[in-house]
């Protein structure tokens, strides 16, 4: 049997060797995080750039307008390949903007979509290309993969400027994005709040870690677009266009 | 490869809904192929010819104008994306938007004859098709957004590594099935690991003997691919043990009910009292100036809940725990300089604990894990039922709202939290409100361990300092943070924080007896919490990384007691 009382023991030199030791592990720890979340290790996960890629501008006088030709068939690898003949849509934007050659002001900007259909009974991929000055009210059918890239993974005459916008004579690139299958911001929208209901997704709910495991799975497929590609051009000063009798010869 | 349905479908029944949904496809569209014959049967539909030089386009199964639904569904494929992720510094040429309408003309429909799952070997397909809005005989849309939200759930699933979706022949032609191509990844995750140093307290309330604590919590995700829920965890630390089995059924018999059960057992210890304490007997392993309570609890819960909304979810849950406590037969301790008996909110020896709960939460956060926008809230309401066997009768009422905001700068988010709580009735001190619960400075309860010994830091010298349990809390907090990185592989987005908030835990019996060395404001219990450090989204889950547990093991007034 015993009766005891609270004894204070007093603070010897462990107890400060302790508290020097536990402010020496936080600094370690925050110049650890500082050098890991740098800004040059903030740009590992961004899309591959790839070298500069050739590029054609031209100049339409008549009609005082900018057009650009340029492929980015690497976007279409073997996954976007096989993907192609699912019998579900499979759709490739470019979007893109002009610069003046060494600066990174835009000058205007143009974009590309293109949307492909394999038909699993007609046995052809429907292509439907929606650019600027051209909307296509039906889908244009080609049964080989050739046809498929050349006109959804490189554009050709595109418009991409007019003179109010760029100056003519102008030495200029172009650099943007290819994105395949790009998530909208609605369609991201609508299923981060179906996310917010983890009873549909078998998982955990929030509060819990589970919620957050599973947010990251799913992220992590979504993402922007299911494959993602920088493009930019070599400077170049435009040609001009043909006039159209030429064009014909 | 597993076929759900048979090939050998009611043939009689699909063909008539196959002629039916033709027929009624074709008059809503109107169409009628060229010489204005009567519409032929998909299979009877000539092939495109293989021809490249701008053909006739192959006629599509049907494609009847836009129902209003599809009118005012967003197109993904007609809205590009800003350059560089941002909204473009202006607007892009001739917006190729506006050739959405014709672009919706050129709809490609068949009849969905069946669904296939491939590559399961674990995920029974009943579990894939729950989240799949299509059946045979269904006229499938190839540019309908639930195909690919389809996909999107089965991956927030967390059972697939990868799911593909693909469309091939079927027996006639016009009809289809649906290929469902999933590949299994490992479902066994963890889902916590706590490392951490919890601290006794010197007699001037500044941490002495540092207490090492550790716990893991992992989960089966997917048990025997019927997409239950198993899991597990464990909480370690200086002569306390918790464990954790916890089960969710989230479509309960392939409904819409859900349903939970968890089993607990906590081997623990608690220490109670100020200054001065006394106490009789004791237990071995005692710390100094602190009445020890051993305690041990097993039971378990059961619930029940479903979605109200897209956002709102119910949830009831009972519970029933046995209890058993070892401590000591008399105990006091000095307050304002009076001494007074300790309280230790425990019924001794056996006891039962038998309670009702129903949760009520809205989720519209944009993201779980780093949100900028929307509303978190809960409220829940705990009742012990003594009619029922408890020798606990109290009630409880949780509210917790969190709000964010996305600042027009940086894409800095800010953050705003409400909690109040209140327990009426003689709650035992583990269900009562902890105060490390609301000061960052000290440890969270693990698996309903408290390893930390300490009181708040008691920043503004009131009765916060006496205060360790609770039967009311308040709390209002805010915080600040900015997007460091955003990835897409495996970190997904860090940011930095910094929080600040002030809470008060008041003590009944406190409140009743309150120390005559507070008076006026300082007989409030209130105090400041801060935090500062990393949050972060990745592959592995939502981590948190920061300082203030660290800070609360420095001295804040040396040589001061509180």
């Amino acid at each position: 049997m015993s009766l005891r009382s609270g004894s204070f023991p007093p603070r010897g030199r462990a107890d400060g060797a302790r508290r020097r030791g536990a402010a020496r592990r936080a600094a370690a720890l925050a110049v650890t995080l500082s050098l890991l979340f740098r800004p040059g290790a903030a740009k590992a996960d961004d899309p591959p750039e790839g070298p500069a890629r050739e590029a054609r501008f031209e100049w339409d006088f008549e009609q005082k307008k900018l057009y650009v030709s340029v492929s980015f068939r690497d976007v279409v690898d073997r996954t976007i390949r096989r993907k192609l003949t699912r019998g579900l849509p499979t759709t490739i934007v470019l979007t893109a903007a002009v610069y003046r050659a060494g600066s990174t002001e835009p000058l205007s900007t143009t974009a590309h979509t293109c949307k492909i259909t394999w038909h699993v009974w007609d046995e052809v991929y429907l292509i439907e290309v929606v650019r600027p000055g051209h909307h296509s009210n039906a889908p244009k059918p080609t049964t080989t993969i050739e046809g498929v890239l050349r006109r959804c993974a490189e554009v050709r005459d595109l418009l991409a400027g007019d003179q109010t916008q760029i100056p003519p004579g102008t030495a200029l690139y172009l650099k943007g994005q290819v994105q395949v299958n790009p998530v909208s911001p609605q369609v991201l929208q609508k299923i981060r709040r179906w996310l917010s209901r983890p009873s549909s997704t078998s998982t955990a709910a929030p509060g819990d870690a589970l919620f957050s495991t599973f947010t990251g799975l799913f992220l992590r497929r979504i993402g922007e677009a299911e494959r993602e590609l920088q493009v930019t051009t070599l400077p170049v000063v435009p040609g001009v266009k043909p006039p159209p009798e030429k064009r014909k010869r | 490869m597993r076929r759900l349905d048979p090939l050998r479908l009611e043939e009689a029944r699909l063909h008539h809904r196959a002629l039916a949904a033709v027929l009624l496809l074709s008059l809503l569209a109107g169409a009628r192929p060229a010489g204005g014959q009567e519409p032929a049967p998909a299979a009877e539909q000539p092939p495109t010819p293989p021809v490249e030089a701008d053909p006739t386009p192959p006629a599509p199964l049907e494609a009847p104008p836009p129902t209003p639904d599809r009118e005012s569904a967003p197109n993904p494929e007609l809205e590009p994306p800003p350059v560089d992720g941002g909204a473009p510094a202006f607007p892009v040429l001739d917006p190729p938007l506006a050739g959405s309408r014709a672009a919706e003309r050129n709809q490609v429909r068949y009849l969905l004859e069946n669904i296939e799952v491939r590559g399961n070997t674990r995920t029974r397909p009943r579990v894939v098709l729950r989240y799949v809005p299509f059946e045979a005989g269904d006229v499938i849309d190839v540019d309908d957004p639930e195909v690919e939200l389809s996909r999107y759930r089965l991956l927030g699933t967390g059972f697939f590594r990868e799911v593909h979706f693909s469309l091939r022949k079927g027996s006639r032609r016009g009809w289809v099935v649906l290929i469902i191509e999933v590949e299994e990844r490992n479902t066994i995750v963890v889902n916590d690991l706590w490392m951490g140093l919890a601290a006794e307290t010197d007699a001037r309330g500044n941490a002495s003997t540092l207490l090492p604590y550790a716990g893991l919590d992992v989960a089966e995700t997917n048990l025997a691919g019927t997409g239950i829920t198993l899991g597990t965890a464990v909480g370690l630390g200086p002569d306390q043990l918790g464990l954790r089995l916890r089960f969710l059924d989230p479509a309960f018999l392939g409904g819409r009910w859900m349903t939970s059960a968890s089993l607990v057992y906590n081997d623990a210890r608690d220490y109670f009292g100020n200054d001065g304490v006394l106490y009789w007997p004791g237990l071995s392993n005692d710390v100094p100036n602190a009445a020890p309570v051993a305690y041990t609890r097993f039971g378990g819960s059961v619930g029940a809940g479903r979605d109200l909304g897209v956002a709102v979810q119910l949830w009831g849950h009972y519970r029933l725990e046995s209890v058993d406590a070892d401590l000591p037969s008399t105990a006091s301790h000095l307050r304002g300089g009076r001494r007074e008996p300790l309280d230790f909110d425990i019924v001794p020896g056996q006891s039962q604990l038998s309670a009702l709960r129903a949760t009520l939460q809205l989720d519209s956060r944009d993201h779980p894990t780093l949100p900028t926008r929307g509303w978190f809230a809960t409220a829940q309401a705990e009742l012990a039922l003594v009619p029922l066997g408890s020798d606990y009768g109290y009630e409880r009422i949780d509210l917790h709202v969190s709000r964010w905001w996305r600042l027009p700068w940086g894409a800095h988010v800010v953050r705003l939290d409400l909690f109040g709580g209140a327990i009426v009735g003689d709650a035992p001190f583990f269900e009562q409100y902890y105060v490390g619960d609301f000061s960052d400075f000290l440890p969270d309860r693990i698996l309903g361990l408290n390893f930390d010994r300490r009181p708040a830091p008691n920043f503004f010298d009131t009765a916060i300092g006496e205060v360790r349990y609770g039967h009311y809390a308040l709390k209002l907090g805010g915080e600040y943070r900015i997007p460091l990185y955003r990835g897409q592989r495996s970190v997904y987005g860090i940011d930095i924080f910094a929080s600040a908030g002030i809470f008060a835990l008041a003590n009944r019996a406190y409140l009743e007896r309150p120390n005559p060395r507070f008076t006026g404001a300082a007989r409030l219990p209130l105090d400041l919490t801060a935090n500062f450090g990393f949050r972060m989204d990745t592959s592995a889950g939502g981590f948190l990384f920061a300082f203030s547990n660290v800070i609360g093991l420095l001295p804040l007034r040396e040589g001061e007691a509180r």
